[in-house]
């Protein structure tokens, strides 16, 4: 079967296309595991349905999943449903990004490698993916290059071009946090995706990379666009979703040219649109800091 | 096209070359049977290869083994190991002489061509023979593999160009072994026996040529042939998958064409005959383009370097290996631009600031000759147009199109002849003309306006300001002013090819092939330099140093002319541009490369040429460096001390402490290697220095007793020599005993000895001659002997008395003039200030009045412990700079428990490699070390409050990263970090690493705002933004002394401002009868140092605010002052006005505390006056002044610091 389009879809933040592309397919695991994670994305997930009874597992796991989204705290159900040595990937691979979401990035680790260890194929793409993910998230660089290059050297010859696809875009994560080809390579990659694909997930993907290069100018067209009515108003399920990080680069674009006349303003509205931010969560945590020096020296 | 010869070798007729893949290195086969390795690069004979009998004719580098295969007219084929440079094996089974020989690119395979008209295959792994190819009739003069595909094609007397089908071969041989079965093996067996036919078959028979063909190359990349004939010619052939065919013929040579082959990277072919000529022919027209000829000598072979854009020939009388024309790409810096011809002949801009290369502006291939390469180019910024030197003698000058956009063609090109084209202002050109010896200036639409007549010819022109070039002849440089058509000076330097200036232009590099002399503007010498490799470029970096490139290396050179080595180069560079830790060059395909060096050394070797210590003990406080090279430098140099921070090893250090004269760290080391040498060494240093209580203690340590015997008789400490006699006697050293009886002078000892020893006659004679009586007497009688018995020798004579020592007390030490210590050892004992952190550099005041603190403290100790135990005395000095070092440790590991980014993995992360990199507070507060960034502060401009700082530290935390959005969405984003400057080893090496914080231009943004306000009458969001733009400047990082300058004197700026509108708000809150205190504070606004513009307004105030109170003399002044700065306009027409109507009252209704012609300062604080001759404080920050009364409290300017606070001043600058 051939799922390039879906993922190429799914990975480029054209989730309507995404859903469209899976109208088009049969429903098996890799169609139902896209579209769960999409209608969640959109916040329009209710369940999935198949004819078949062999994925009833699956869209059980999605169905908590889900209820996870909302509310964090219900883990617990997804840990008991998906057990490690007998999940599927494409099962584990939710319960591993219910850790990571949760910052339990060991844990969220741990599950990824089984997975990718296991015998099941179907869904290890997916799973090096997140493991990749989350060992960037937890500042592990090394981790995650090593994972991509076991994988590369061991299945180089039989990836094809809708894992390619996905591959391709964790190398380019390694690249963003590891600083290899910033200006050249990993550019191009988000320059020619954003070109190809014009969303707001590859707008945004291409707008870290120009704050990565300082390019200023172009970072603040890349705002203007993703904030022209194109964007902000036709597309206003999705500039939901991206909105906090749009805020997030408003906020870094200003730092970068010490003018924090409007920070404080964008901030705020990042707490109310997203509170629990990781953004918002490390500037708490460096207030805290600075409150410690502030009271240090106020006794000189 | 020109051809540059960069090798050359002399000697017997030469058949043949080969390049190595990847060293500098050429095999060359000799008529003489000799084979000859020679390092082109260098110009040296590495080795001769002498196995083979009779003339060798080929020769083949493998392209990845270090393998070498021969053939020649021994009939056999040699392969060679080049590590140990011995022949490894003979392959036997051609019948005539050898004529080719030839690695496959990729299998174990060799293949050659021989006159008994057979190509034979061969596997050198297991040294067989795998196909004999036969079909041509005649001898087999050249074969050769496809570089790709499974093909051969041979050139035989026989006429024909063969092209064979191997690709059954590869077949066969590359089956797994185990896979054959046994009728398989023998069916491969009989193959051989039958020639291989059946796995080589001939594919296409090209007939063409009417004599016998001598050499024929495939294309490396396209279905094309060319071969070489007897018959003059060389001829093109095509071929398809199913025929081939002849396309063309290339006639021109006079005599038999002995190789030919295709350009590896052009459309170009290149052939040599025995018509002593090289010719090389345009592939796609078949047109000759260039032909070079030697005299005497007939060519046998071109080969082409499989990687590098090189050639070499084979001739007559040795070798030529040279390349087509210059590589260098054409570049000239404008502002922050560099504008540059690729490869392509496009003109593309670079841009440094943000490291981009633009789109081509335009494609200059249609300009000048196609396969000539451009020489040179020059910018008008103006015209945004290019001079570009075609190579030929002509120029062109080509308008760009405002935007680079794509390869366009121009759309205005002025053509013309002349060499060496190069703007000089911006609306003239100077061009040189070969044929009358001028100079020629024109103007943009090419007119001649002038013409300056030169003396002698020149080899280029290089811009040397505005006005100024520098013309390069084979004599030397002169400095030419073309607007006044004169010489300015002249320097006799040799064959200069390029040119560099200093940043400021206050030098030029300039550079010839093997030498660098470097000039002051005027062209008086500096230095000179010679370099064994060849020089290709050279740029200056912002502190003065040129770095410059050879063949192989990058390289620097201080104006003292001292260089050394900064990295290796794989590949030649031209270097433009060296801006901090990054050197920008063009590379040979016409692309930037950015290359990260580590300027340390020269930096270091720099600040100590400049006696700048404090920079010297920053590098070795902040860096790696570390080796060899660097200590035996610095003790070359003169300095031991210093290269005593470097090493660890106790031996070095040991070596270096004797050097110095420093004993005590010698001992300290001594202990640790202990040995006697060692200490032999120390003791001897020791005595020199008259530290005989050293001596003492190592002799005690080496149980050296004589030594200490004569040491102790040396001191005159009799104690401890008599004790050294009881020593002696308890280890029954006879001759020690002895020894020592000499030294205390006791002849009872020394006579009992040589009485305990059977020698009576010795006792007597030594109690005898000391009138010992009794013991002469015992000894008698223990003998039985009476004094006449005993003859004593006609010499002895009693001794009547003995030298008494004449020192009383023993001496210990000898006084030496205490030496003054030197800022190392200062250092190293705590005596300078912030050792450990990188305030070293605090102003001199500062750190003069340290000192000064520290030596009288250092002397009132000593006083107080006069008497006290010397050692101890040491020990507690010593103490203090352990306890600076631990200071320092505890500081590290603070900063990496305070970053927020650690993890537990032992990765090194991005923020530890930024703090390990710079100590810079901006670098510490974007790392998230705010505790230490804070403590720097507080050193540096002592500042104590930080609340109005914190969107400032988080701002540089958070400018500093970036967030990714990840898939699922859902998941947290992935952080990446801004680095100032990307680095070109990818990111693979953290030593360069640094954040990204906003640079100067962003604070002159902030400063604008300020006016902005300023001018709008908003004060209180004036006030805000200058303090803005001061703690703008406390986190910023720059690399540059300009934008230091300019930080600094934006705080300056800043203060004036905020101190005039501070006081200026005073005034304005002031109840209105308050009259005099607001004309005080009026008078006082108008001394803040404004610019002119802004300060018109401070005047105004002041003159309406004193005219309208009747202080007409005051008012009078102000206008005065304020005409000075505006002289026409309705405000300058009231301020006449005001001035002519107080001028005629003069007289002044309220005394005010104002001299407008005193100098004061104003106190921040109190809006008063200090004059010079009443004392006053600074804050560290600002720099503003206060009354004595505000010391300690907080600076009214800034809010944040402590009005004199001691400080070392504020440090923003990575490279100092």
């Amino acid at each position: 079967m051939d799922y390039f389009r879906l993922k190429q879809t799914y990975y480029t933040g054209e989730y309507k296309q995404a859903l469209k592309e899976i109208e088009s397919l049969p429903v098996d695991d890799t169609t139902l595991f896209y579209k769960g994670l999409t209608l969640i994305t959109l916040s329009k997930y209710e369940t999935l349905t198949s004819s078949s009874t062999e994925h009833n597992d699956l869209i059980e796991s999605m169905d908590l999943y889900s209820k996870f989204i909302k509310d964090k705290k219900l883990i617990k159900d997804l840990e008991s449903k998906i057990e490690l040595s007998s999940s599927k990937p494409f099962q584990l691979f939710l319960l591993a990004s219910a850790k990571a979401i949760n910052r339990e990035f060991d844990e969220s680790l741990n599950i990824c490698v089984a997975g990718i260890d296991g015998d099941e194929t179907l869904g290890v793409p997916e799973l090096l993916l997140l493991a990749i993910e989350v060992s960037l998230l937890n500042d592990q660089p090394s981790v995650a290059k090593t994972m991509y290059d076991n994988y590369t050297n061991n299945f180089g010859d039989q990836i094809n071009s809708e894992n390619e696809l996905i591959l391709n875009l964790a190398e380019s994560y390694i690249k963003f946090v590891t600083h290899k080809d910033t200006t050249t390579s990993n550019f191009y990659y988000f320059e020619e995706l954003a070109q190809s694909f014009p969303t707001w997930l590859t707008q945004l993907s291409l707008l870290n990379l120009h704050l990565q290069q300082k390019n200023v100018i172009e970072a603040e067209q890349i705002i203007s666009t993703l904030e022209s009515d194109y964007y902000s108003k036709e597309q206003k399920d999705l500039a939901a979703i991206y909105y906090p990080n749009l805020l997030t680069a408003k906020i870094i674009l200003s730092s970068m040219k010490a003018k924090y006349d409007n920070i404080n303003d964008l901030r705020e509205e990042l707490k109310k649109v997203d509170p629990n931010n990781s953004y918002i969560k490390e500037h708490d945590q460096l207030n805290l800091k600075f409150d410690e020096v502030v009271a240090k020296y106020s006794s000189l | 096209m020109k051809m540059l010869t960069k090798f050359e070798s002399k000697s017997t007729r030469a058949k043949g070359i080969a390049f190595h893949p990847s060293r500098p290195w050429a095999l060359v086969a000799l008529f003489s049977s000799t084979i000859q390795l020679w390092d082109y690069r260098m110009g040296t004979l590495l080795h001769r290869f002498e196995d083979h009998e009779g003339p060798v004719r080929s020769v083949d580098f493998h392209p990845t083994q270090p393998l070498f295969v021969s053939a020649g007219d021994d009939c056999t084929i040699k392969v060679w190991s080049l590590e140990t440079n011995k022949c490894l094996y003979t392959l036997t089974g051609h019948l005539d002489y050898v004529r080719t020989v030839f690695f496959h690119h990729e299998l174990p395979w060799i293949i050659s061509a021989s006159d008994d008209q057979t190509i034979r295959i061969w596997n050198w792994q297991n040294r067989k023979e795998i196909a004999n190819l036969i079909g041509h009739n005649h001898f087999v003069m050249c074969a050769q593999f496809h570089p790709t595909e499974d093909l051969v094609v041979s050139a035989s007397l026989d006429e024909t160009v063969r092209v064979w089908d191997i690709s059954g071969l590869r077949k066969k041989h590359s089956a797994p072994a185990q896979s054959a079965s046994f009728e398989e093996q023998m069916s491969t067996q009989q193959n051989i026996l039958d020639g291989g036919f059946g796995d080589c078959v001939v594919k296409f028979i090209l007939e063409g040529h009417t004599r016998g063909v001598n050499w024929v190359s495939f294309h490396p990349t396209l279905p094309l042939i060319v071969s070489g004939s007897d018959d003059r010619q060389v001829k093109l052939w095509r071929m398809s998958a199913t025929k081939a065919w002849e396309v063309d013929t290339c006639r021109g040579h006079t005599n038999n064409v002995d190789s030919v082959i295709f350009h590896p990277h052009q459309n170009l072919i290149i052939s040599v005959g025995e018509d002593k000529t090289l010719r090389v022919w345009d592939l796609d027209k078949r047109t000759p383009v260039k032909q070079f000829k030697r005299e005497n000598d007939r060519f046998w072979l071109i080969a082409a370097h499989p990687n590098i854009n090189l050639f070499g020939a084979a001739h007559d009388s040795g070798v030529m290996i040279f390349k087509l024309d210059r590589e260098r790409p054409p570049a000239t810096i404008h502002q922050n631009q560099l504008f540059f011809i690729n490869k392509s002949k496009q003109v593309q801009t670079f841009d440094y600031h943000k490291n981009v290369a633009s789109l081509p502006y335009v494609s200059l291939k249609n300009i000048g000759q196609t396969w000539n390469a451009f020489r040179s180019v020059s910018y008008n910024p103006s015209q945004h147009s290019v001079l570009v030197n075609e190579g030929n003698d002509r120029f062109a000058l080509v308008v760009l199109p405002k935007h680079p956009t794509g390869a366009a063609d121009p759309t205005s090109i002025i053509e013309d002849g002349g060499s060496f084209a190069i703007f000089v202002a911006r609306n003239r050109f100077a061009v040189f003309q070969k044929q009358t010896c001028s100079l020629e200036i024109r103007t943009l639409e090419n007119k001649v306006t002038k013409t300056i007549k030169l003396e002698s010819a020149l080899k280029d022109i290089v811009y040397a300001g505005p006005g100024l070039v520098l013309l390069l002849k084979s004599r030397g440089v002169e400095l030419f002013d073309v607007q006044q058509g004169k010489s300015l000076s002249e320097l006799s330097v040799k064959n200069v090819k390029y040119v560099s200036w200093s940043y400021d232009g206050q030098y030029v590099a300039l550079m010839s092939k093997h030498t660098i002399t470097i000039a002051t503007k005027k062209l008086q010498t500096v230095t000179s330099m010679h370099e064994t490799i060849r020089i290709k470029s050279a740029a200056w970096d912002e502190t003065g140093v040129l770095v410059y490139s050879t063949l192989n290396h990058i390289r620097y050179m201080l104006l003292n002319g001292e260089s050394g080595i900064i990295k290796t180069l794989e590949n030649t560079i031209y270097i433009n541009k060296v801006k901090g830790k990054l050197v920008y060059a063009l590379n040979r395909n016409g692309e930037m490369d950015i290359l990260t060096i580590d300027p340390t050394e020269y930096r270091f070797k720099k600040a100590l040429v400049n006696k700048n210590f404090p920079e010297v003990l920053r590098i070795i406080n902040n860096s790696n460096l570390v080796g060899e090279n660097i200590i035996s430098y610095l003790q070359k140099a003169g300095y031991p001390e210093i290269a005593l921070q470097f090493v660890q090893d106790p031996q070095t250090r040991f070596d270096l402490a004797i050097e110095h004269g420093n004993l005590e760290v010698a001992t300290e080391e001594a202990r640790k290697l202990n040995n006697d040498t060692t200490w032999d060494r120390l003791a001897q240093e020791a005595y020199l220095h008259g530290d005989l209580s050293l001596v003492e203690t190592i002799y005690q340590l080496q149980k050296k007793f004589d030594k200490l015997s004569f040491l102790y008789l040396l001191t005159g400490d009799n104690e401890k020599l008599s004790k050294m006699q009881d020593i002696a006697q308890n280890r029954n050293d006879i001759s020690s005993i002895i020894l020592n009886s000499f030294y205390n002078n006791n002849t009872n000892v020394r006579s009992s000895i040589f009485e305990e020893a059977g020698s009576s006659a010795l006792a007597y004679a030594v109690a005898k001659a000391n009138n010992d009586e009794a013991t002469v007497n015992a000894i008698l009688d223990a003998s039985e002997l009476t004094d006449s018995d005993v003859v004593l020798p006609d010499v002895m004579n009693t001794i009547e008395s003995t030298n008494v020592l004449s020192l009383s007390t023993p001496f210990n030490k000898w006084t030496l003039k205490d030496a003054e210590l030197s800022y190392f050892e200062k250092a190293v004992l705590g005596q300078i200030e912030d050792l450990n952190i990188e305030d070293t550099e605090a102003n001199d005041d500062n750190n003069n009045s340290t000192q000064d603190v520290t030596t009288e403290f250092a002397d009132s100790e000593g006083d107080i412990f006069d008497n006290a135990d010397v050692g101890g005395a040491d020990d507690d000095a010593w103490d203090m700079g352990e306890e600076d070092l631990d200071l320092g440790n505890d500081f590290e590991e603070g900063q990496a428990d305070e970053t927020l980014e650690e993890n537990e993995s032992e990765e090194i992360t991005e923020t530890s490699a930024w703090i390990k990199n710079s100590k810079l507070a901006g670098v510490l507060a974007a790392s998230g070390a705010f505790d230490a960034a804070a403590q720097a502060l507080n050193k540096q401009v002592g500042i104590v409050n930080f609340e109005p700082l914190r969107k400032n530290f988080i701002g540089v935390y958070e400018g500093a990263r970036t967030y990714m959005s990840t898939t699922p969405n859902e998941l947290p984003s992935i952080k990446g970090h801004i680095r100032l400057y990307e680095d070109e080893d990818n990111g693979k090496d953290l030593s360069n690493a640094l954040p990204y914080i906003y640079n100067i231009d962003n604070v002159t943004d902030l400063m604008d705002a300020g006016f902005k306000h300023f001018k709008s009458n908003k004060l209180e969001l004036a006030i805000e933004a200058f303090r803005a733009v001061i703690y703008s400047v406390l986190l910023l990082v720059v690399d540059t002394e300009e934008d230091e300058k300019t930080a600094h004197s934006a705080i300056v700026k800043a203060r004036e401002y905020i101190l005039g509108l501070s006081i200026e708000l005073k005034r304005r809150s002031l109840p209105e009868e308050d009259v005099k205190r607001n004309l005080e504070l009026a008078a006082y606004f108008t001394r803040a140092k404004l610019l002119p513009a802004h300060r018109s307004n401070a005047l105004q105030v002041a003159m309406s605010q004193n005219f309208k109170h009747k202080n007409y003399v005051q008012a009078s002044y102000f206008a005065s002052e304020f005409l000075k700065i505006m002289s026409s306009g309705p405000r300058a027409e009231q301020a006449r006005k005001i001035k002519a109507k107080a001028d005629s009252v003069a007289h002044d209704a309220v005394q005010i505390d104002f001299d407008p012609y005193a100098e004061f300062d104003i106190c921040a604080s109190t809006y008063t006056p200090i004059y010079s001759d009443s004392s006053s404080v600074s804050d560290p920050l600002t720099g503003a002044k206060y009354n004595v009364s505000e010391k300690g409290k907080m600076d009214s300017i800034s809010l944040i610091s402590k009005i004199g606070a001691p400080s070392s001043g504020l440090r923003i600058n990575l490279t100092q």
